[in-house]
């Protein structure tokens, strides 16, 4: 895999996070992986889990496609 | 009095056994069932102080690491801003830390309260005694798979002076790392001791090993303790005062603790908890069976 599908798989990867973290705080619906509670819940905590992968997600595909360049190299 | 000598027990419990690899969750439920003091852990009036205690574990790794993390946190926005992770020295270093949270993150997020309602609901904690002797085997095993790849023609320090450095690991072996970190959600495995497990088996020095090890368990610990600070909100004024004496007990006995252990790691290892562990565990174990099966009662 080169530096280009890395980055657009990690960008991908990162927008399915967020859709994920919008799901689970969507009320009224059904949560996977949620033990207490209603299942139904809004979860914040699952969606700003969730939020900060995706932010993780965006940063590292920057380190992806900057990586072996030089600064002089990237200008 | 009572309540005054349980949050000093507790805290000294939590403070020493955090950084330790013997597992302060593990201690937490044993000592106090042996002390007849059950459900102690998870009773509602005690949740406070157990928040405290925890802050003031993270805050004394925060202290005592408090230039590394000041450079890690240097480190992260000039990363961040530039997009590139050679832009600071420890440019790496912190997403190492980054990539070593994120398993034990979602984990702990999606397992932590059924594990708990399932170990800790038992009335004898036969689970936590059988996993501190599973931490104790763990712990033999990868210092004695270290031990056979270590060049026996060298002294102690220069042995440790041929394995990885901190910023030698991949970010896959971080990210393994932090998935054996994520095991110490089972009671009775070590937070710190499956963690510098598994940084061993991804040959790091002992000392590196121990240093990224603390690395990753502040966010870990720190995050877990703010999460429950709102508790402390609905608690009265003479509980948040022995909770705060608690967690900077707890605060002082971890500073103590991760101090001697940076120091022992320099060419010590594991085999004594290991030993200790097994020994802690087998003991416990043999003390609660019979209790569980009603052979016998506690005096007290």
């Amino acid at each position: 895999m080169n530096k280009r599908q890395l980055f657009v798989l990690i960008l991908v990867v990162s927008a399915l996070c967020v859709v994920i973290g919008i799901y689970y705080l969507i009320p009224g619906i059904w949560h996977p992986l949620t033990f207490d509670g209603s299942p139904t819940d809004s979860r914040t905590k699952h969606a700003l889990l969730f939020f900060g992968l995706a932010v993780i997600g965006a940063v590292a595909s920057r380190f992806v496609l900057n990586s072996g360049s030089t600064p002089a190299q990237k200008k | 009095m009572d309540q005054i000598i349980k949050i000093i027990v507790l805290a000294l419990i939590q403070g020493a056994t955090e950084p330790f690899p013997v597992s302060s969750l593990g201690h937490a439920v044993i000592i106090p069932s042996l002390l007849g003091w059950s459900n102690l852990v998870t009773a509602d009036s005690f949740l406070p102080i157990l928040v405290m205690l925890h802050l003031g574990t993270a805050i004394a790794l925060l202290t005592f690491y408090w230039r590394d993390w000041v450079a890690l946190v240097r480190a992260f926005f000039k990363t961040v801003l530039t997009g590139r992770l050679d832009a600071d020295p420890q440019g790496k270093t912190i997403w190492l830390v980054i990539v070593g949270t994120i398993p034990v993150g979602i984990l702990g997020l999606v397992f932590q309260k059924p594990l708990q309602t399932l170990f800790f609901s038992a009335p004898w904690p036969l689970f936590p005694a059988a996993f501190l002797c599973l931490n104790g085997a763990i712990l033999y095993i990868v210092e004695h798979l270290r031990q056979r790849v270590e060049p026996a023609n060298l002294d102690r320090s220069k042995q440790e002076q041929t394995f990885k450095r901190i910023d030698d690991l991949t970010f896959l072996q971080a990210a393994f790392i932090g998935l054996a970190q994520a095991a110490a959600l089972l009671p009775g495995i070590s937070r710190s001791g499956i963690t510098m497990a598994a940084s061993l088996r991804a040959k790091m020095s002992h000392e590196e090993a121990a240093h990224f090890t603390f690395l990753l368990l502040t966010p870990v610990i720190l995050a877990a303790a703010l999460l429950e600070v709102p508790k402390l909100f609905h608690t009265d004024t003479a509980t948040l005062v022995g909770a705060i004496g608690g967690g900077v007990l707890a605060g002082i006995t971890s500073f103590l603790s991760v101090r001697f252990l940076t120091r022992y790691f320099k060419i010590g290892r594991l085999t004594p908890f290991a030993w200790y562990c097994l020994g802690a565990g087998l003991i416990s174990f043999l003390i609660f069976v019979p209790l569980s099966q009603g052979w016998f009662k506690l005096p007290w």
